[in-house]
């Protein structure tokens, strides 16, 4: 009997604490600093135009569990042709960004990307560089 | 010239109390959600309205739009006619209940008595919708519905009993001038208790809401309704809890006691009757709900004896204080 009456004043004690719903449109919650949403491709600064650090090698592709990414190059060039990646079946395991040897790939903070079409989730790698705010641009050698 | 305006006064009448009825079915809806919400740290419904107050509302309107979709081989009679009777006990009783000194719609001397009554017949309209499903889920959600409906109407009616003795009238109106000196929830403490447990579990609400749970046999015999049928249930079932709760004050609380003035006395009985549903809607948000076995348990062995001691020892001090006043 001491135990029901317990959890009445728990429960009348939650009902007069704030809650703590985040509304979600209007506020957001902090996200952690390590990503946790989309993939992005690295650039890097080689020159004069910045450049991707990937050499479409295919590690990532052959790597995926969902096999979602798409990779292909010309004949003796560094940079990819087509790199896509299909969002409807990335899981986000993160496996593609610790897998490249050339540490090509990372992980943003978006997560909120909805659409009314299934085309929109198959992003190339335009989006895929350009998505986010802040673009890394490093010096080689 | 004078029957038509008895006619219109009777319609009139009807008409404000289903009136009642539906926005109190709608307001205790919305406080349930937003009471139970608080309670578990987060809040009930906001968008529609200041504070989400039309979402009951916009919630009743979806359901009569809803696909009136009808199984292929359920009983026709008792499937289509259940939520049609299920909502006949409330209204009826709405007829009974005095509000305040003499807002009562049908005073009769035995009201307490009809009011029993007529509440036994909702447990006709659970099995109804059980049998007429055509599923197995329905039936054992109806059939287990009926046999708690039916363990706990006696130790419900029985806890009323020490009332009546002690107040010696089981007209509703009587009971209430009966409590001027002290309201019976101090003298009459375990058929408080009684009667609020017997009530939860007439209405199957948490905790002893097996029939109709959601997580355990997904809906019971509310599963093969959609569309304004479940809402007929759903709305059935707080218009109980009003009626429970509002009995409740009547018998234990003092109903409209302090205030013979009739506004005053209306708004009295209603804050009373919504503390107790605020009671109710407490214990729905703390406690996890009974096996089938152990509320009937319950009901039987526990409840039923503490009713008939209740009964035993208010006659008998009723009967030795009487002695001693007469002597």
């Amino acid at each position: 009997m001491i135990g029901l009456l317990k959890g009445l004043k728990t429960t009348l004690k939650a009902f007069f604490t704030k809650p703590v719903t985040v509304i979600y449109p209007y506020r957001k919650m902090e996200v952690a600093p390590r990503g946790q949403g989309l993939i992005r491709l690295r650039m890097k600064q080689v020159g004069a135009d910045p450049e991707y650090k990937c050499v479409a090698c295919g590690i990532c592709a052959k790597n995926c569990p969902q096999q979602c990414i798409t990779v292909k190059k010309k004949q003796d060039e560094k940079q990819p042709e087509v790199y896509q990646v299909d969002y409807s079946m990335c899981i986000f395991c993160r496996i593609c960004i610790d897998s490249c040897p050339f540490d090509a790939l990372e992980q943003t903070q978006e997560y909120e990307w909805v659409s009314e079409t299934r085309e929109y989730f198959t992003r190339d790698k335009e989006d895929l560089a350009m998505s986010g705010a802040i673009e890394e641009v490093e010096e080689k050698e | 010239m004078i029957w038509w305006q008895v006619l219109l006064w009777a319609l009139l009448k009807l008409v404000i109390a289903v009136g009642f009825i539906f926005i109190t079915a709608l307001v205790l809806i919305y406080m349930l959600r937003k009471v139970m919400g608080h309670m578990q740290y987060r809040m009930g419904p906001r968008h529609h309205g200041p504070h989400g107050v039309f979402q009951t509302i916009f919630d009743a309107v979806k359901l009569l739009g809803k696909e009136n979709i009808i199984p292929r081989d359920v009983d026709k009679w008792p499937y289509l006619w259940a939520p049609v009777i299920v909502f006949v006990p409330s209204l009826t009783i709405f007829a009974f209940l005095p509000f305040a000194e003499n807002i009562v719609a049908t005073n009769i001397e035995i009201s307490l008595f009809f009011v029993f009554a007529i509440l036994g017949i909702s447990s006709i309209s659970l099995i109804m919708a059980g049998w007429g499903s055509n599923n197995k889920y329905a039936l054992l959600g109806g059939l287990r519905s009926a046999a708690q409906m039916m363990s706990y109407e006696i130790p419900l009616i029985l806890s009323t009993v020490g009332v009546v003795i002690m107040a010696g009238s089981m007209n509703l109106t009587e009971i209430v001038r009966a409590q001027q000196n002290i309201y019976y929830i101090v003298p009459q403490a375990l058929g408080f208790f009684i009667f609020m447990t017997s009530a939860l579990a007439e209405l199957n609400h948490t905790p002893f809401d097996i029939p109709e749970a959601e997580s355990e046999i997904v809906a019971g015999f509310n599963i093969e309704y959609s569309g304004f049928r479940f809402a007929s249930f759903f709305l059935a079932e707080f218009v109980n809890l009003f009626i429970v709760c509002a009995l409740a004050t009547l018998l234990f609380l003092g109903g409209w006691h302090p205030f013979t003035n009739p506004v005053y006395g209306v708004l009295f009985f209603l804050f009373k009757t919504y503390i107790l549903i605020f009671i109710t809607m407490w214990i729905r948000s703390t406690f996890p709900r009974f096996r089938i076995d152990q509320f009937m348990n319950f009901g039987w062995k526990v409840l039923l004896p503490l009713s008939l001691a209740n009964i035993f020892v208010t006659g008998a001090v009723v009967l030795i204080v009487d002695n001693i006043r007469g002597l």
